[in-house]
């Protein structure tokens, strides 16, 4: 080995970065199709991941590249696609059957303006709710959002960190401006990385059943070639995997796999606060808005005005606890994203009336001006 | 008295027996298909764990769940390129995909032929039935001309797929056809598949009674007669004449079979000897050599470099806005100067780059934002130097030039106009000079150098590390000439105006 992370100091783009924390993730797996803004993960992919001994293919289109990777990752493989705008949109039929047959894996989206085709050059953030309900059926999912080249890297291994441990399939929201921009990327020693794997049957095959979960509501996961005689399907299914078309089944597998994020979202939920704590006003965002946010945090400070900042780390599951709380304690809370209102009625939706909530967004093509931020900050703030 | 025995039937190793009885009608080929494919493994000599089994949707699709082997039902029409993922990610495993031709041909289409094409290594078994059985028997992309279906109630009036012809077309190296009539042939067919390595593929035509047959007056035994009538058995049969007509006779046999490298032989055959890496799959297993660990590493790893003594100290951030043309390196003067602040300077650096269709050809611009302290929003809105290297691209860029700013030329190319009040320009004849030393190309690094002479923020020792970082293997003397040209030129202006 030794090739799988190139420990180091980099100027890299997110997109980059990105692709070096897929492979020091374990990542050895990658099909996709190419799309702008995304398409630097998949050349980066196609030089490093035969450098590991791992596979890079070239599908002939998103739907394939997402059914691949699921086939991948039941043979064994840690796998990810990325992609951007229109494929997103064509992946979510097999995300739906990774969420429903607990395949680990990881998606990227580079998020762009859109609807349709929209701005494949430029940057949008209007994919968040499609990240949450895209694919039909109920469930849940996990979506990170990194603000940097250094998080894109972060992230990508949180991603299939979160991936491997609750087998579902890991959303990694970026977007244009993050998955173009180049920072200082500081990748640290292999040992210093924490990679999480899969949980393996316990038991040899014959009595164990591969989707009857532990506590912690996770069944334990064996694969192809291991002698265990997976029976995965789409359909609704038994502990045994086989299809069982009846509503009881159905309440037990989709109220699980609900259940397995819902109950588990304070493990896997994550945000930073800056100087929420005595603020009236809290900022929330995620992604590159962060940034924008942080920028405006600062004119705020020269102005003595005391704003907080609720960025989020983990997009879903929504940081629904922590927003109902705050909503008791503060006058507003100003959502700034780069769509007409996704995350802001999540936010709405928690505060439920106990706080003034305002959206700061626009359609996409470019980041927030942070003087038309603080604009509406000073607006409430009055 | 004597007790009645049951004895196990051979086959029932392969069979999960508590999902028996199947789902499937009587009178239906699926049975004999399935059946045929279990005597192939169990003739084959492979080892039945490392068999999996893909299908897509409809009736066929069943037939992954009812085998006792690592089984995947997975989307309709997504069986191929889900096995091609199973097969990269573990060579180790036969991968059979077993599905409809509604499945495979109609929504699956773009797949088969692609996977066909690229030669990967699974064996993929068509079951022709000419419709939709499971979805009430409608129309499909296999059913015959005139033929009648739920869909076509006037006589279908499509041509349909010869996906013999169609599939020899891609590339693939086993291409066969048998009825389900025919359970001999089919399970020599299947197990040559089983031993090819590359894209077989096998069609079998198989009556369905409740739909197909009902309705173009073939019920229950009937289709099946006609099977056995109307089939033409050639050990060499023709491609071309492998259509299938309502009435017509159906020509089976192997089309097709030849060596041809697979998917992961042709990357092993393309990649390994560059990668010196021999071997690839998509779960990691695979023995690598250890990587020799380079002092440096060994020394600081993860740690940057040590911080040059004359670190510039940037208290506000600085916006560095570079344009040219297309070909002219802006692009490059850029990453330099981001990687020299950030990787040497230890300063804050973000690098964007104005990136839109045209950008490609035309003018092209990137920006770099250089600041000590955490920088937030990653835009230059206005920049404190400009640095332009063509007319067309001055053109493009004018408006971003502000009151009081920088503005680094190259002297010949550039002839600024409309410029607002109090902007400092600073001229260099970059392209000329880069052609004195030998190629107009390092033009880039010739204002590079200069700009590193005029402007602070950047220290000399980062940027000319960076700049031996940044460029292509047995350029460096060129660019380091480049670089000191421009830099000299600098520093001799800068003491002209002292004086």
């Amino acid at each position: 080995m030794g090739k799988d992370v190139l420990t180091g100091t980099y100027f890299l783009t997110g997109n980059e970065a990105c692709a070096a924390g897929a492979l020091a993730a374990g990542c050895r797996f990658f099909a996709g199709y190419p799309i702008t803004p995304s398409s630097e993960i998949a050349e980066r992919m196609s030089i490093r991941l035969p450098q590991v001994g791992g596979v890079y293919i070239q599908m002939e289109d998103e739907i394939a590249s997402m059914a691949a990777i699921l086939g991948a990752s039941w043979a064994g493989a840690k796998s990810m696609t990325a992609t951007s705008g229109p494929g997103i949109s064509l992946m979510l039929e097999n995300i739906g059957l990774g969420v429903m047959t607990e395949t680990p894996c990881v998606v990227v989206n580079v998020m762009r303006g859109g609807p349709s085709t929209g701005l494949p050059t430029l940057v949008g953030q209007a994919d968040v709710m499609q990240a949450r309900w895209g694919s039909h059926g109920d469930y849940e999912i996990i979506a990170l959002s990194p603000s940097s080249p250094q998080e894109a890297f972060d992230y990508t291994i949180r991603a299939f960190n979160l991936a491997e441990t609750w087998r579902v399939p890991v959303i990694l929201l970026m977007d244009e401006v993050v998955g173009h921009m180049r920072e200082r990327v500081v990748i640290p020693e292999k040992k210093d990385i924490k990679v999480a794997n899969r949980r393996g049957p316990s038991e040899p095959p014959g009595k164990f059943k591969i989707f009857k979960s532990k506590k912690d509501l996770i069944p334990e996961m064996p694969v192809a070639g291991q002698g265990y005689a997976v029976h995965v399907t789409g359909l609704t299914h038994d502990e045994r995997g086989y299809p069982a078309i009846e509503w009881e089944a159905q309440e037990k597998l989709v109220s699980r796999l609900v259940q397995k994020i819902r109950l588990n979202s304070d493990k896997i939920a994550a945000w930073e606060e800056t100087g929420v704590e005595g603020a009236e006003i809290v900022l929330v965002s995620y992604g590159i808005s962060t940034r924008i946010c942080r920028a405006v945090r600062e004119m705020a400070r020269e102005k003595g005005l005391n704003l907080g900042l609720l960025r989020l780390e983990v997009i879903w599951p929504f940081p629904e606890k922590r927003v109902r709380e705050l909503a008791g304690r503060i006058k507003a809370f100003l959502t700034v994203e780069i769509n007409y209102g996704q995350i802001a009625l999540e936010v709405e939706r928690c505060a439920a009336g106990k706080c003034i909530t305002r959206l700061v967004g626009h359609g996409g093509g470019t980041v927030h001006d942070p003087k038309k931020v603080f604009e509406a900050v000073e607006e409430i703030a009055s | 008295m004597i007790e009645p025995q049951t004895l196990d039937h051979p086959k029932d190793l392969l069979l999960r027996k508590e999902r028996i009885p199947h789902i499937w009608c009587p009178g239906c080929g699926l049975g004999s298909v399935l059946s045929a494919l279990m005597d192939a493994l169990g003739s084959s000599g492979l080892d039945l764990k490392k068999v999996a089994v893909v299908s897509g949707i409809g009736c066929t699709g069943r037939a992954a769940g009812y085998l006792n082997l690592d089984g995947f039902h997975t989307t309709h029409g997504r069986a191929i390129p889900y096995a091609t993922g199973l097969k990269l990610a573990n060579p180790d495993l036969t991968v059979i995909v077993f599905s409809g031709d509604g499945d495979l041909a109609a929504i699956g289409g773009n797949h088969l032929i692609h996977a066909a094409r690229r030669n990967v290594d699974i064996k993929v078994i068509c079951v022709n039935n000419f419709n939709y059985g499971m979805t009430g028997g409608q129309g499909g992309p296999t059913t015959p001309r005139l033929a009648r279906t739920t869909t076509t109630g006037y006589g279908n009036p499509e041509r349909p797929f010869n996906l013999i012809h169609l599939i020899a077309a891609c590339g693939a190296p086993y291409v066969a056809r048998w009825t389900s009539a025919h359970p001999h042939y089919m399970k020599i067919a299947m197990g040559e598949m089983l031993k090819k390595d590359g894209f077989s593929f096998l069609e079998v035509i198989a009556p369905c009674p409740t739909n197909f047959g009902r309705r173009n007056k073939m019920r229950e035994i009937k289709l099946l007669q006609r099977f056995l009538e109307q089939a033409v058995l050639e050990s060499q049969p023709d491609i071309a004449k492998a259509d299938i007509e309502l009435d017509s006779p159906i020509l089976c046999g192997k089309f097709v079979d030849l060596e041809r490298p697979s998917y992961l032989t042709a990357l092993r055959e393309v990649i390994s000897a560059k990668v010196k890496v021999y071997d690839f799959r998509g779960d990691g297993r695979v023995p690598l050599e250890e990587a020799p660990v380079k002092p440096a590493a060994a020394k600081a790893p993860g740690k940057p470099a040590e911080v040059p003594a004359e670190r510039p100290i940037i208290q506000r951030p600085v916006q560095i806005k570079l344009a040219g043309l297309g070909g002219q390196g802006i692009g490059l003067c850029g990453l330099i100067m981001g990687r020299a602040a950030a990787i040497f300077d230890h300063n804050q650096a973000v690098y964007t780059q104005e990136y839109s269709p045209e950008a490609r050809g035309g003018a092209s611009a990137s920006s770099i934002i250089i600041a000590s302290d955490k920088i937030h929003a990653p835009y230059v809105t206005e920049p404190d130097i400009m640095v332009v290297m063509a007319q067309g691209a001055y053109n493009k860029y004018q408006k971003d030039v502000r009151p009081g700013s920088r503005l680094i030329i190259d002297k010949d190319l550039v002839r600024p106009k409309d410029l607002p009040d109090s902007v400092q320009v600073q001229a260099i004849p970059a392209t000329r000079l880069a052609e004195e030393i030998g190629q107009k190309v390092v033009a880039n690094i010739v204002i590079l150098g200069f700009f590193t002479a005029l402007v602070p923020h950047i220290s000399l020792t980062a940027m000319q590390k960076a700049l031996k970082g940044s460029i292509p293997k047995g350029t460096e003397e060129l660019n380091l000439r480049a670089f000191e040209t421009g830099y000299d030129y600098g520093k001799k202006m800068q003491e002209e105006e002292a004086v």
